[in-house]
């Protein structure tokens, strides 16, 4: 959920955009983390582990571990906790390694 | 720590596990110390990129790569520990006509030792590894009997099956000097204590020559930086390890889904410097990038370096030392220590408990060679 | 490549005030900064700092943050934001990642401010999403202004527990409870009072000790510790909450540290390995300097003070010394000095005695804060019952009632006589803990003041009820007046509500419903083992094999088991596992080798790597071995 009002801070949003994760249109803010746009939205998984597959969340925030390596626009392992969300981005939760582009 | 033993073994990389696992499982002499510096395959062998093949351009190294990959297929059976042998091959790709002359000369070589290595076509290369550009390649050799395994492991299997039959195996225990008489080393010294032997195998990978030193001798023997990197995993998308001699790199995507990737350092010095640069990373990714395109995207998450033991004709030097017929070198492999070793514990084995070997001819890795001028052609297929 | 006399690695507030010195001195001065803006953890910091106001006492963190950033700004400090150095090399360059960009600094000097990282706690199903480090949940609270849940449980009461609670408050969370494994709460006491006011329980010798939940933290299980910090069977009780934040530590960030080859050496009291340094903050390599939590970890007030004696050192060492700047540093010396007294100095001053090889200073205890409890009239209560080095009580004072004296750890001082019962030191305390009672408010009732820094305030007017100190409705209270004293702070409110007069010594906050209490639910059985390697899904069950196999240290049961080797390079698992190794092999953690820490410090694409300009571009269709042959 978004914090709108807050009694010692202001937050400056970028303008709307809509984007997709799983297939599913989200709105969030241009240039917040996308997974601050994801959480925003109330998703909480953001990959599945590497071995045993379990759910993984929002952790370090500062993209040095591995818990939000997403698939964005066909690309694996994308640290989504510091990657700026852009308009009409395709995000997708990873399931366990990523894959290179064309194989 | 015992304070005597028939056989002390200085090193627990690959060299010294595999002569303790052959000396005490196979060929039943369990009176044998090891002793290491620092903790098991924390040297050269927990560093390298763990390939192993038969493609090689002198017999001697094929008929050790060919016996030491047949242990390692059926290392499983014979140790209870997986090693994660896989056999992806070995593609070595030829970019110009005198690449290609040098290929087929090598794989007829090769197919006479009944290596079932042969020339591939740019198609077929695309076949066997989807992810290199082939565009410019002229076609390339390649053996699918070659493969990988995981050098950790392989150390882990031998050292405990041999502790299993007896042998002593003490870590953080540092030779610090031998003593003699006449010709025989009589005790090996350490930081923990001294143990009189009646035979020592210097396994001591790149510090081997230090130790040669502790007895006087002139090991020709360097230590060379070699720099190796590995990616994030993906998911499995190639089989073969890559050895590109015009360019001076090899690559292979491991087990557990990583690319690591080397070369040899452009105007190395011998030195014991492990230290990285930041020259490697840029000079190999450019390299990757070139040879496999769809790899770019991969992040690099590590780079380490280890040591080649290098010699003059690059290849090993194994058997007795003439000033001490009771030192046994098994040192110098030049890069590729990790694949020649379970055969060259068995020869080292063989030498000790029968005095002769017979799993194959060792007179061109005799340290002799290099003095009485019989040493052969310098191996070409080295990166 | 880029040239520069002192480079300083990390923009936080240790690293922006060495960029200060060292510009002041006018050498040429470059900060890389890994983030998108300076500041550094000050940038989620919404509370005031303690201190004096050379430490910018009464200030809020984010507001030092950007006043630091404009003073670097001001002396033409090169600050390269989105920038990580990856990577120092033996031949002095400084590898940096900048976007799609890897490329060299070369600098005469470093001053290496990283900061820290933030511990992990191990427990069943701990990798749930849901459970979060009290920073990277700061992170997405005050920067982004997003929540992850309504409901929190926090693990630890230190100063970042206690202010990350007040903060989830702040953003409109619930906070059902803190818990704290430790008999006492390890952090400022007017921070836990903060909270414990709106009704936050503290369980003391109590954690964590399981958490469950469909995909996600929904419930957590809390256990009673017995003085071996081992749950006590029997004691376990469950709560519903959509997440667990940890604030169990930070250690010392040193990768770079030790990657570029420093000594470096455990200390307990620096909370980890740190670098090896003198009190010039140079390191065992004579071109690199260290400053703030790097060096061991304090308040960030310290490490200001720190950093300016780092950036100072390194500029003199590039002016070699042509600058008379003994006054100076014998100034921050000082300032050091005065930041470490007192018990909570306590650690610092035996870790830097440690280091320094000087005789360790004796444990202080807490002196007893003589109560201040005004008869009559409208007078401050000042709850300040611990010897925090802070004073701006006193500053905020115009009539120079409250007085601290020479040593800022003193407790203050209220001369009843001069005192106007302005209220200005409500509006001053950085901890909360100063209120106005006005017992002649009337007849029967009493006016309490309280200082307001939550959403939504309430308006003039309002009932509702006034809580005591543990957060317990005590009585109707109703609000007479909300302002500000604008030239103190431009947020915050003072709240004043009328009670009856025999609550006037007990009424220490408002709200108009009555709060209810954590729920607790049935306890659930934890999963069977324990995810220690986040990277690379490895349990505490398989390092427990590893290790009684014969894989005693770090480095070989990365080796077997990958520990490590993932991307975080051992962030999360490797305090974890040097804790298991000390445990298992009874000896203590600073026994114990650290791994060994190996560039590049953030993954780094090939591609980037490839096409860097540091080395000239490659000509593959014409290919000549680059320089050296092969």
């Amino acid at each position: 959920m978004r914090i709108e009002k807050h009694p010692i801070l202001d937050f400056a949003r970028g303008k709307k955009v809509k984007f997709t994760f799983d297939g599913r249109e989200i709105t969030g803010h241009e240039g917040e983390t996308i997974t601050a746009a994801l959480v925003a939205a109330g998703v909480l998984t953001l990959s599945k582990s590497i071995k045993l597959e379990r759910p993984r969340g929002f952790f370090c925030g500062i993209g040095r571990c591995s818990s939000c390596y997403m698939v964005v626009n066909g690309v694996s392992n994308v640290r989504a906790c510091v990657t700026p969300l852009e308009k009409g981005m395709d995000v997708n939760t990873q399931v366990g390694r990523g894959e290179i582009a064309s194989c | 720590m015992r304070k005597t033993a028939k056989v002390v073994i200085i090193g627990a990389g690959c060299t010294g596990a595999a002569a303790a696992y052959q000396l005490a499982v196979k060929h039943g002499e369990k009176d044998v110390v090891m002793v290491e510096k620092d903790f098991l395959a924390a040297g050269a062998t927990g560093r390298c990129g763990g390939g192993m093949r038969q493609q090689w351009s002198t017999r001697g190294n094929i008929r050790l790569a060919q016996r030491s990959i047949s242990a390692f297929k059926n290392f499983q059976d014979e140790t209870g520990q997986d090693c994660e042998f896989w056999e992806g091959g070995y593609l070595l790709p030829a970019w110009n006509e005198e690449m290609v002359e040098h290929h087929h000369t090598n794989i007829k070589l090769q197919n006479e030792e009944n290596v079932p290595s042969r020339f591939v076509t740019p198609e077929e290369i695309k076949d066997i590894a989807p992810i290199l550009d082939t565009t410019r390649m002229l076609g390339g050799a390649y053996c699918p009997t070659d493969g990988k395994a995981n050098p950790f492991l392989v150390v882990k299997g031998w050292c405990e099956r041999a502790a299993d039959a007896g042998v002593e195996i003490n870590v953080r225990t540092e030779v610090t000097g031998f003593k003699t008489s006449g010709d025989k080393v009589t005790h090996v010294e350490t930081s923990r204590g001294t143990i009189e032997c009646e035979c020592v195998i210097n396994a001591a990978g790149g510090h081997s020559g230090v130790i040669g030193k502790m007895l006087g001798l002139d090991l020709p023997v360097a230590p060379e930086r070699h720099q190796i990197l590995v990616t994030e995993p993906v998911k499995h998308c190639h089989d073969p390890m890559v050895i590109d001699l015009r360019h001076n790199i090899y690559f292979s995507q491991a087990n557990h889904g990583s690319f690591i990737s080397g070369h040899t350092d452009y105007g190395v010095q011998s030195s014991f410097n492990i230290r990285n640069n930041w020259q490697f990373p840029i000079q190999l990714s450019r390299k990757l990038c070139y040879l496999a395109p769809p790899l770019k995207r991969l992040k690099v998450v590590r780079i380490w370096a280890g040591l080649y033991t290098m010699t003059p004709d690059a290849q090993p030097i194994i058997g007795p030392t003439p000033e001490y017929p009771n030192f046994l070198n098994a040192i110098g492999f030049s890069g590729h220590g990790f694949m020649l070793s379970p055969v060259t514990g068995t020869i080292l084995a063989e030498l000790i408990t029968q005095g002769k070997v017979t799993v194959c001819p060792i007179q061109e890795f005799d340290i002799r060679r290099f003095k009485d001028g019989t040493a052969g052609t310098r191996e070409a297929n080295v990166v | 490549m880029l040239e520069t006399d002192v480079l300083i690695i990390g923009g936080g507030p240790a690293g922006m005030c060495a960029a200060i010195e060292a510009a002041k001195l006018g050498v040429k001065t470059t900060v890389v900064e890994d983030k998108d803006r300076l500041g550094g953890q000050l940038v989620k910091q919404t509370h005031q700092f303690f201190g004096s106001e050379k430490h910018h006492a009464g200030v809020r963190g984010i507001d030092i943050g950007v006043k630091l950033a404009g003073e670097c700004s001001d002396l033409k400090v090169n600050a390269l934001t989105n920038t990580t150095c990856t990577g120092i090399f033996d031949d002095g360059s400084v590898g940096c990642l900048r976007g799609e960009e890897f490329f060299l600094i070369h600098p005469k000097r470093i001053v290496i401010a990283t900061g820290a990282y933030e511990n992990m706690l191990p427990f069943p199903d701990c990798d749930l999403p849901g459970v979060y480090g009290a920073g990277g949940l700061q992170t997405l609270m005050n920067v982004d202004g997003v929540l992850p849940g309504k409901t929190y449980l926090m693990v630890g009461a230190g100063n970042i527990g206690l202010i990350v609670s007040y903060q989830l408050m702040q953003a409109g969370a619930e906070v059902v409870a803190i818990v704290e494994a430790l008999d006492r709460v390890g952090g400022y006491e007017v921070h836990a009072a903060k909270v414990k006011r709106m009704g936050v329980p503290i369980f003391l010798r109590h954690t964590v000790t399981h958490v469950s939940g469909d995909g996600k933290v929904e419930r957590a299980t809390i256990s009673k510790i017995d003085g071996s910090f081992k749950p006590v069977p029997g004691s376990e009780f469950t709560v519903s909450v959509d997440a667990v934040c940890l604030a169990v530590g930070l250690s010392p960030l040193i990768e770079l540290i030790a990657q570029a080859g420093c000594e470096t050496r455990y200390i307990p009291e620096c909370a980890g390995h740190v670098a090896v340094h003198d009190s010039n903050m140079r390191t065992s390599l004579e071109h690199i300097f260290v400053a703030g939590d790097a060096s061991g970890i304090e308040e960030a007030s310290a490490a200001m003070v720190e950093g300016r004696i780092a950036g100072l050192h390194a500029a003199l060492d590039v002016t070699h010394g042509k600058a008379d700047s003994n006054e100076l540093l014998r100034e921050f010396d000082s300032q050091l000095d005065e930041l470490r007294t007192g018990p909570f100095g306590q650690k610092a001053r035996q870790g830097k005695s440690k280091l320094w090889g000087l005789k360790l200073p004796p444990d202080e205890e807490f002196e007893e804060a003589p109560p201040i409890i005004p008869e009559s009239g409208k007078k401050p209560v000042i709850e300040c019952p611990q010897n925090i080095p802070c004073n701006p009580c006193a500053v905020s004072c115009p009539t120079e009632s409250i007085t601290i004296g020479d040593n800022i750890t003193n407790f203050p001082v209220l001369d009843q006589g001069t005192c106007n019962g302005c209220g200005n030191c409500v509006a001053a305390c950085p901890g909360l803990a100063v209120f106005l009672v006005n017992r002649d408010y009337s007849d029967r009732e009493a006016e309490i003041t309280i200082p307001w820094e939550l959403t939504p305030p309430p308006e003039k007017g309002d009932k509702g009820y006034a809580l005591d100190r543990t957060g317990v409705a005590i009585c109707p209270a109703t609000v007479t007046k909300i302002r500000r004293v604008k030239k103190i702070d431009k947020k915050r409110l003072l709240v004043a509500f009328t009670v009856p007069l025999d609550k006037a010594d007990e009424a220490r906050h408002f709200v108009i419903v009555e709060p209810k209490g954590a729920e607790k639910i049935e306890t659930l059985p934890p999963a069977d083992d324990i995810i220690i390697c986040r990277c690379e899904d490895v349990t505490q069950k398989e390092i427990l094999d590893c290790f009684n196999s014969g894989y005693k240290s770090f480095d070989e049961i990365k080796r077997y088991l990958r520990t490590g080797m993932g991307p975080c390079q051992g962030k999360t698992c490797q305090r974890l596992i040097l804790g298991i190794l000390a445990r298992e092999l009874k000896t203590h953690v600073s026994e114990l080798a650290p791994q060994t820490v190996r560039t590049p410090m953030k993954p780094t694409e090939l591609e980037i790597y490839a096409s860097s300009k540091e080395i000239e571009p490659w000509d593959f269709e014409n290919w000549q071995p680059p320089g050296g042959g092969h």
